[in-house]
């Protein structure tokens, strides 16, 4: 074993550049696939490990005032439920935080304290059979004066332990000092989920209910059956049974709720571990073709090791090796690398729950990683390697090489056809002389470019839906919330007098019964022409009559329904008749909304007033003088904010991961033709040398090398652009379904043809610039050094 | 018939000559000396050889006449063209015009035909293909049945007559040969020679041969003795006994 | 006295795009403590018989047996365990392991024939200063000259004590001087019971140091003649060495 390890690390030591091509690739790849799979069992299990600690509850369900208390606890023994706390008295109430921090003292001023949504829930311990709340700053409630808020509340609003929330109640404020913050692992963040809980002692709620308000009741239950939504709703049967009807409000469901908290490592998973699939397959690649080149370049040697008297089993084992120590140096400084920028997104998820971090080194995801790329590079090794083991000794010392295949004489017949310059034919050939490693070149150029190419169509794609108001949620610059006792024809008046006014559109939610659907599906109306603020239908047109709808792809999914049905349900109790006209693209609720005219609505409930505005300004308003304006008329009863359409982290996060991983491979295909060329040059030394003694210029030479390098380039940029192409749809299909929504009918030009044909040429130029350096060591080697026997 | 071979032939002027010819390999201890100081000069239309055992520097030599391989001093000079003062690209140009060669091994490209093989130089040049030439060049060197074969299919004879008729194509002014016949059987090395001779015999072609085999050496006109990177005799004719006595005393 | 090596009717037919026989039908042996050098021109096929004593090639029939070992039907595993401990091998172009120091190359014949760490640098390090190259050690072989590279080839060869040294034109691509040395250090080698096969196409270098001489042509043997240790001129030869040095 000693004489194979002497050879190995003497081999090593020599041919550097060899094992640093092969230590690149594979740290590249090894990054990659930690990064993935540290993600894939790291932060799906924050979820769940503070479900379990916390108790959580399968189900939140909110009640209507139809139902008594002692009813509500008699459902806590209904059949299927293991535990249940509750029930709760609940009100939605808005408050007003009473420090006003320095740099708002202006925007106070002019548009009065914000006003923000809570909905309060009485309770008198944090803990109990179900739906613990986890204290994570302060302490729970004392006494009457107190309120408790969640965290990711209380950061939104940058609110304090100590500070006092002023709870708006008619005409009065009721201050309340918040005593602590929770986490509530059956509530959704606060950017995702408006209004967010607070609780406050049950004798405390009854003084925070205003005129107008509709206080409610709220349980939380655990059941035997809880693994899919549909488990749930079954669940919920026996429970309704024992209720009057109509006592049923929302219901949350801890799905969602976990969805939620892993949609964005769940997008970016999808990238991580196709691409990690694609490294890793690369690096199979560039394995495989380095070996076969070590073998052929090293086949004097393997020849004289085999003469003094190393067995074929032997050369096996020192190619191997020859491979596996770089592979393994690589992952030394790889995974640690993949480990460190998994942090940000496994920390964040922990984080959200109140988790400590998870340990920072994810035995499994390591060792999977370390195994895979033994395996794979052991396997890439050792096939060439075997072959050359059963090399005869004698042969291999003389011809210093392989001979060429039959196959390849034959492709060279086919290109004597064309008429090209003899230095160009010379290196067309050359590209195919082994058309083995020619494959593998070419795969690797195909992944490359296929990679590029996706990741410049989904960094256009997404840009344009940040820009499309039909992906983000409606070009509006102004939002103005109404309080219930400001008129609304007073608001709409003051609003259309402003010349700044380009279009309104008033807003309102209700719950929306569908038949069929036994959880509520909560609906926007509107009131004015939506499609004034950019928002339009996918497929099928916008709403345009009462009892039109026009929905995203999961509600659709969910109902059964193909755009053009009618179907039935009722608002309010009211039974009414509706026509899904169109599909849109929303991602609220993870696209289980329907939007319908206002005056659907109307149908079911006459008397009700849209609370929210939406203002769409004329070109070049100023917003911020047009927000004062509006305040100024009644700063107490409207809340008055700029929408500012900044960009979601989430899309941010995706387009930098996906851009770091294209550019990853996009590394690895220029190291395979690297590779690639610097093999064929230096296994045509002799051919080279014997053309320059023909007269072969230098110049020459370097177009010859530099041919074959673009042929590669260019078959792999033929094939691998439609690849990417296509793998841009499905990632971007997949990524919508993600989000409950599709967007197969709508076709964005992401690539025009310029953008295509720059691609296909940028990536033969990138061959070529990978093939000069080797071009230019063919070209100016002395051909006396070659031809000199040793 | 081929023309005669593009030299402007002025009586006494040598197709190549060197002086004071020096090259040196290698650094301090493990330095060597190839070549020493060495003169020659050959004229056209004649058979040369340059003989002497391993190590002696003939191979060396031969380059450095080619234009292969720069010396470390001296001059070269082919044709009345000094070699020094030429870039790669003019020395390449040169080598195209003016010099053929047929080497021991490798002299072929695998990948094409016989005949693509011979009539490479002139494609490389970008020249047009003289058909009926090729055709006579072909049937001189008995490889007209042979001219689709590739190099693999060729006995080691038919491979060096290949490299004969590509070194012969561009009638240039000198043929370098470097042990032509190092690698052949008895009957294959008889065939090479009797080629060489009669390119010099009927075409007026100036060979240059090293070689180590006196049955070579005793075809040529001419025979220069190198040992230790020195030219020690120079010779007319000999026949292989007499080379062979020559070669005893060297040792 | 036990025969090293014993061929039985061996041929090799080479197939390539025209039929060539190698070697046509030859029976020899050789034994203990000769010293034979098999002589003729290219083309004769004096080194495919020496490949195939060596088990680096197979004859297509006939027997080879070396050091009463049948090398019929060994497989390339068996063959190369063979060569560890039955052959030495020194070849016209020395063959080192570029990627190796002279140590190293040394160290990895030994380590091959499983002798163990301590006991095989002793070896190799012995072996290096008798051939009078062991202040190179540490140097690799591109920097060497001929002469010091065959050495150290020598020395490889040596190094597991193989039964038989076989030398493939060893002088081959060495100057006058470096080959003189080269031989002498074989013929001592040889003196001290090592049986040596060596093959060369210079008559001279045969005549003055084997004792044993077959010739060959186009594959067959055609001469094999036993020199008589000619005292006188061995003598006359030295004197001219000696000479030539001052």
């Amino acid at each position: 074993m000693t004489a194979v390890w002497r050879k190995t690390l003497a081999s090593l030591r020599r041919r550097r550049l060899q094992a640093v091509i092969i230590g690149l690739v594979v740290l590249l790849a090894a990054g990659t696939a930690t990064l993935a799979l540290t993600l894939l069992f790291g932060s799906t299990n924050a979820y769940d490990q503070a479900f379990a600690q916390q108790r959580g509850a399968h189900v939140l369900q909110e009640f209507t005032g139809g139902a008594t208390t002692v009813q509500l606890a008699h459902t806590a023994r209904a059949p299927g439920v293991t535990a249940a706390a509750g029930p709760w008295r609940t009100d939605n109430i808005t408050v007003e935080p009473a420090r006003v921090p320095p740099d708002e003292r202006q925007m106070v001023a002019d548009f009065g304290p914000p006003k923000l949504g809570l909905e309060v829930v009485g309770r008198a311990s944090p803990a109990g059979p179900a739906d613990d709340l986890r204290l994570v700053a302060g302490h729970w409630l004392r006494s009457g004066n107190q309120i408790v808020l969640t965290r990711s509340f209380a950061l939104a609003q940058s609110l304090a332990v100590g500070e006092t929330l002023n709870a708006v109640v008619g005409s009065r404020r009721v201050p309340l000092i918040i005593a602590g913050e929770v986490i509530d692992v059956d509530e959704m963040d606060a950017a995702n989920q408006s209004p967010q809980h607070a609780w406050v002692l049950p004798a405390t709620l009854p003084r925070l209910i205003g005129p107008g308000d509709q206080p409610g009741y709220e349980m939380a239950y655990r059941f035997r059956h809880a693994a899919t939504n549909a488990a749930l709703r079954a669940d919920l049967v026996p429970i309704k049974a024992l209720l009057p009807a109509g006592a049923l409000g929302f219901t949350r469901s801890y799905i969602d709720v976990r969805n939620n908290y892993n949609i964005t490592s769940a997008l970016v998973l999808t990238f991580l571990l196709a691409f990690s699939v694609f490294a890793l397959g690369a690096a199979a690649l560039i394995v495989a073709n380095i070996v076969t080149g070590a073998v052929l370049a090293g086949f004097r040697d393997i020849g004289i090791m085999k003469a003094i008297g190393f067995t074929p089993g032997q050369v096996v084992q020192m190619l191997v090796l020859q491979m596996l120590v770089p592979a393994l140096i690589a992952c030394v400084v790889g995974i640690p690398l993949g480990l460190l920028l998994s942090r940000p997104l496994v920390t964040q998820s922990a984080d959200a729950l109140g988790l400590p971090p998870p340990a920072a080194l994810s035995l499994p995801a390591v060792l999977l990683v370390i195994a895979g790329v033994v395996t794979v590079v052991a396997v890439s090794a050792a096939l060439p390697a075997w072959r050359a083991g059963r090399l005869s000794p004698v042969r291999a010392i003389v011809s210093g090489t392989a001979p060429q295949g039959r196959k390849a004489v034959g492709l060279a017949r086919a290109l004597d056809r064309l008429h090209l310059p003899p230095t160009v034919r010379l290196g067309a050939g050359q590209a195919f002389a082994r058309p083995l490693r020619a494959g593998f070149t070419a795969v690797a150029v195909l992944v490359g470019v296929a990679t590029v190419t996706f990741a410049v169509g989904l960094r256009t794609t997404l840009m344009h839906g940040l820009n499309d108001p039909a992906f983000n949620g409606g070009d509006y610059q102004i939002e103005v919330s109404r309080l219930m006792q400001y008129p609304d024809a007073r608001l709409m008046h003051t609003l259309r007098a402003q010349p700044q006014t380009q279009a309104i559109v008033a807003r309102d939610w209700a719950s929306v019964q569908v038949n069929g659907i036994s959880q509520p599906v909560q609906s926007v109306f509107t009131r004015g022409d939506a499609t004034k603020l950019g928002l339009r239908a996918l497929q099928g047109r916008w709403y345009a009559a009462p009892g039109e709808a026009v929905a995203p792809e999961a509600f659709m999914k969910e109902a059964h329904l193909r755009v053009g049905d009618y179907f039935t349900g009722s608002i309010n109790g009211r039974r009414l008749r509706f026509h899904l006209v169109g599909m849109m693209f929303d991602t609220a609720e993870f696209g289980r909304i329907l939007y319908m005219d206002f005056s659907t609505l109307h149908r079911a409930m006459p008397g009700e007033v849209p609370a929210d505005y939406l203002v769409r300004l004329r070109p070049r308003s100023d917003p911020t003088a047009y927000a004062i304006r509006v305040n100024r008329t009644s700063r107490a009863d409207l809340t008055v904010n700029i929408q500012n359409n900044t960009a979601s982290s989430v899309i941010a996060t995706v387009n930098d991961v996906v851009l770091v991983l294209a550019l990853v491979l996009a590394v690895i295909a220029a190291a395979a033709v690297f590779n690639t060329v610097l093999l064929n040059t230096r296994e045509r030394v002799r051919d080279t040398a014997v053309l320059k003694a023909v007269g072969m210029a230098p110049r020459q030479a370097i177009l010859m090398v530099a041919t074959s390098a673009a042929i590669l380039g260019l078959i792999g940029g033929i094939l691998g652009i439609p690849a990417g192409v296509v793998l841009h749809g499905v990632i971007l299909q997949l990524m919508a379904n993600l989000v409950g929504n599709t967007i197969s009918p709508l076709q964005y030009q992401a690539f025009s043809a310029p953008l295509l044909l720059g691609l296909v040429i940028a990536g033969m130029l990138v061959a070529v610039l990978g093939a000069l350096l080797p071009a230019r060591w063919a070209a100016y080697t002395g051909v006396a050094e070659v031809l000199h026997a040793e | 018939m081929l023309e005669a071979p593009d030299t402007t032939v002025t009586s006494a002027r040598p197709v190549v000559a060197a002086e004071h010819l020096t090259r040196l390999y290698g650094e301090g201890q493990a330095q060597v000396a190839a070549l020493r100081d060495v003169e020659v000069a050959f004229q056209p239309g004649t058979f040369s050889a340059v003989m002497g055992p391993s190590g002696s520097g003939k191979s060396t030599l031969m380059h450095l006449l080619a234009g292969l391989d720069r010396p470390t001093s001296g001059t070269v000079t082919i044709d009345g063209v000094e070699l020094n003062g030429l870039n790669d690209k003019k020395l390449t140009l040169l080598r195209r015009q003016k010099v053929g060669f047929v080497f021991q091994f490798f002299n072929l490209l695998p990948m094409l035909t016989a005949e693509e093989n011979i009539t490479l130089p002139l494609r490389i040049a970008g020249e047009r293909v003289d058909e009926a030439s090729l055709r006579q060049l072909l049937e001189a060197v008995g490889l007209a049945d042979r001219k689709e074969h590739r190099p693999a299919e060729l006995s080691g004879g038919q491979q060096q007559r290949v490299a004969i008729a590509r070194a012969l194509i561009t009638r240039p002014a000198v043929i370098f040969a470097d042990e032509p016949t190092g690698n052949l059987d008895s009957q294959s090395s008889r065939e090479v020679l009797d080629m060489l001779r009669r390119a010099v015999d009927d075409l007026g072609q100036t060979i240059v041969m090293v070689t180590h085999d006196a049955q070579a050496a005793a075809v040529a006109d001419r025979i220069v003795f190198l040992e230790d990177g020195r030219i020690v005799r120079d010779e007319g004719h000999l026949t292989a006994d007499q080379i062979l006595d020559v070669m005893k005393v060297l040792r | 006295m036990t025969q090293v090596i014993e061929l039985t009717q061996v041929s090799k037919v080479y197939n390539g795009g025209a039929a060539q026989t190698a070697l046509d039908g030859i029976s020899m042996s050789v034994a203990s403590g000769e010293f034979v050098a098999v002589m003729g021109p290219s083309g004769s096929g004096k080194s495919t018989l020496l490949n195939m004593v060596a088990g680096l090639d197979r004859p297509t029939s006939g027997r080879v047996c070396v050091g009463g070992r049948d090398l019929t039907g060994l497989s390339e595993g068996e063959l190369a365990k063979f060569r560890r401990t039955h052959v030495g091998i020194v070849f016209q172009f020395f063959h080192l392991l570029n990627d190796l120091t002279v140590l190293d190359n040394v160290l990895v014949a030994a380590e091959l024939a499983g002798i163990k760490r301590s006991a095989a640098r002793q070896q190799a390090t012995a072996l290096l200063a008798r051939l009078e190259i062991a202040d190179k050690a540490d140097v690799y072989p591109a920097e060497l000259s001929g002469g010091q590279r065959q050495r150290v080839a020598i020395a490889r060869a040596l190094v597991n004590r193989p039964p038989l040294l076989l030398a493939d034109e060893p002088t081959g691509a060495l100057d006058s001087r470096s080959g003189d040395q080269i031989m002498e250090l074989i013929a001592a080698i040889n003196a001290s019971g090592q049986t040596v096969v060596l093959v060369t196409h210079d008559a001279k270098l045969a005549a003055r140091h084997a004792q044993r001489v077959i010739s060959m042509s186009d594959g067959r043997i055609v001469d094999d003649a036993v020199l008589e240790p000619a005292a006188g001129t061995r003598s006359l030869l030295t004197f001219q060495r000696e000479e030539a040095r001052r």
